[in-house]
């Protein structure tokens, strides 16, 4: 056990014990998706919401095909704006909860990246299901069917800038109590512009015109969310780690 | 005199219109075991975040070869192995997959010689047949050995132990002692809090009574 004393002694120099980059990111995606895996419930649900909610649709406004068609774009994009809301309560409260949260925190590797590796992994799980239904539920509205890779490519675009987003909500919330609310309170607003031009665009495919340019400001938001989130989220994370007792 | 390794100084913290710790301060130096004593709610918990740095004191400050650890976390965090209140280990996961996250976390690039590691770590604790089990399935003992492994596989310098006796039998709590008495021979330092009074042997045990 004499091997003990060099070790410390080498944590004494500068030496910084950080990982790389893609070591750390797949760490981390590794260690989200066999949590998720052996917690099927947390990505079956927003998917069995999301699809519940737009079949209620017809129930509700009738039947007639030209509605369904002329509303189906914002109760696509509302939907899966609130199923990947419902989604992001379970994004840092368990790791919160069960004290590992501190742990990545004060582990010296950078919380940024962890953020984004965890949000990637709550996408794929959240956003990604959403984004596979909707060809089906899309048809069940009446859509035109030239119409749905267009929905598709916005709601890949916007689905991830969600998560994102979302990821600041859920890190500011962390460990409050019944922080549902409040978490739609916070995202919802920031999401409107998502909301805007993600349902412009299949609005506007819908009706033969060309959605190129709502889809290139999706993906701008989503490049401007990729940048600015993790960062925003890990410092909030800070704060709401260092919040209790 | 040189400076301390690791100083606490003055710190206080009010809750909301109590005084939970009123300028403590203290200072560990290479090979120091402190156990810090105190009643139930007298503040031991809230002391060992501030000192880690996931709490926050309303006066005073921590300071890590003379620099406050706010200006110099990321040297700090290297230094500094955490076991807290809560265990720190996912439920859905199995001792070895929560000991590889921390090993990669805490800077290891080679999977192989981490497995290797992990086992020894795990056959010391008498959890190698539990290894393959998620943790959520383990007793509350073999939950608190599975994080407490940790203290045999990073070269941490520092060691923060909150309470790391509770729920563990006789043969873990000799364990815990023989490897604090081991790093602190080493030139580590150990901060914990136990209700228990230790007995590390060969190592001297100071001890610092809060309230």
């Amino acid at each position: 056990m004499t091997s003990d004393k060099s070790a410390l002694q080498s944590n004494d120099t500068a030496e910084p014990l950080t990982v790389g980059i893609l070591s750390l990111l797949t760490c981390i995606i590794k260690r989200e998706w066999l949590v998720a895996f052996r917690n099927p419930g947390q990505w079956v649900n927003p998917l069995l919401f999301f699809v519940v909610v737009v079949s209620l649709f017809p129930l509700g406004v009738g039947p007639s095909p030209a509605t369904l068609a002329s509303i189906a774009p914002g109760v696509l994009w509302v939907s899966s704006l609130l199923a990947v809301l419902l989604s992001l309560g379970t994004l840092f409260d368990a790791d919160y909860a069960d004290g590992t949260l501190e742990q990545l925190v004060l582990s010296g590797q950078s919380l940024p990246l962890i953020v984004l590796g965890k949000v990637l992994v709550h996408w794929l799980l959240s956003g990604l299901p959403l984004l596979l239904v909707s060809p089906l539920l899309a048809l069940l509205f009446n859509l035109p069917v030239a119409s749905i890779p267009v929905l598709m490519l916005s709601l890949l675009l916007g689905t991830l800038t969600l998560s994102l987003i979302g990821s600041i909500g859920a890190a500011l919330t962390v460990g409050l109590n019944q922080a549902g609310v409040l978490l739609s309170l916070l995202v919802l607003p920031l999401c409107v512009p998502v909301l805007i031009f993600g349902s412009s665009a299949v609005l506007a495919a819908a009706s033969d015109l060309g959605a190129g340019g709502q889809l290139l400001i999706l993906a701008a938001c989503l490049l401007l969310a990729l940048a600015l989130a993790p960062l925003t989220a890990a410092l909030a994370l800070r704060i709401g780690v260092s919040g209790t007792r | 005199m040189s400076e301390p390794v690791l100083a606490v100084k003055d710190v206080t913290v009010w809750r909301g219109d109590n005084l939970l710790l009123d300028n403590v301060s203290f200072s560990l130096n290479d090979g120091n075991v402190l156990q810090i004593r105190g009643a139930n709610g007298s503040g031991k918990t809230t002391l060992l975040r501030i000192v880690c740095g996931v709490g926050i004191a309303d006066e005073g400050d921590v300071f890590w070869q003379g620099v406050s650890t706010r200006r110099n976390t990321d040297q700090f965090n290297d230094a500094l192995l955490y076991i807290g209140h809560k265990a720190g280990i996912k439920g859905e996961l199995t001792a070895m997959e929560n000991l590889r996250i921390f090993c990669r976390l805490s800077g290891s690039e080679n999977p192989a010689s981490d497995d290797k590691k992990i086992s020894v770590a795990l056959d010391a604790l008498s959890l190698n047949q539990k290894a393959d089990i998620p943790c959520r399935h383990l007793s509350a003992g073999q939950q608190r050995r599975v994080s407490l492994a940790r203290l045999l596989l990073q070269a941490n310098r520092l060691w923060v132990l909150d309470e790391p006796l509770t729920s563990l039998d006789a043969a873990g709590l000799s364990w815990v002692e023989s490897r604090i008495a081991q790093h602190a021979a080493n030139g580590g330092m150990v901060l914990l809090t136990t209700h228990a009074p230790i007995n590390v042997e060969s190592v001297e045990v100071n001890t610092f009574d809060l309230g």
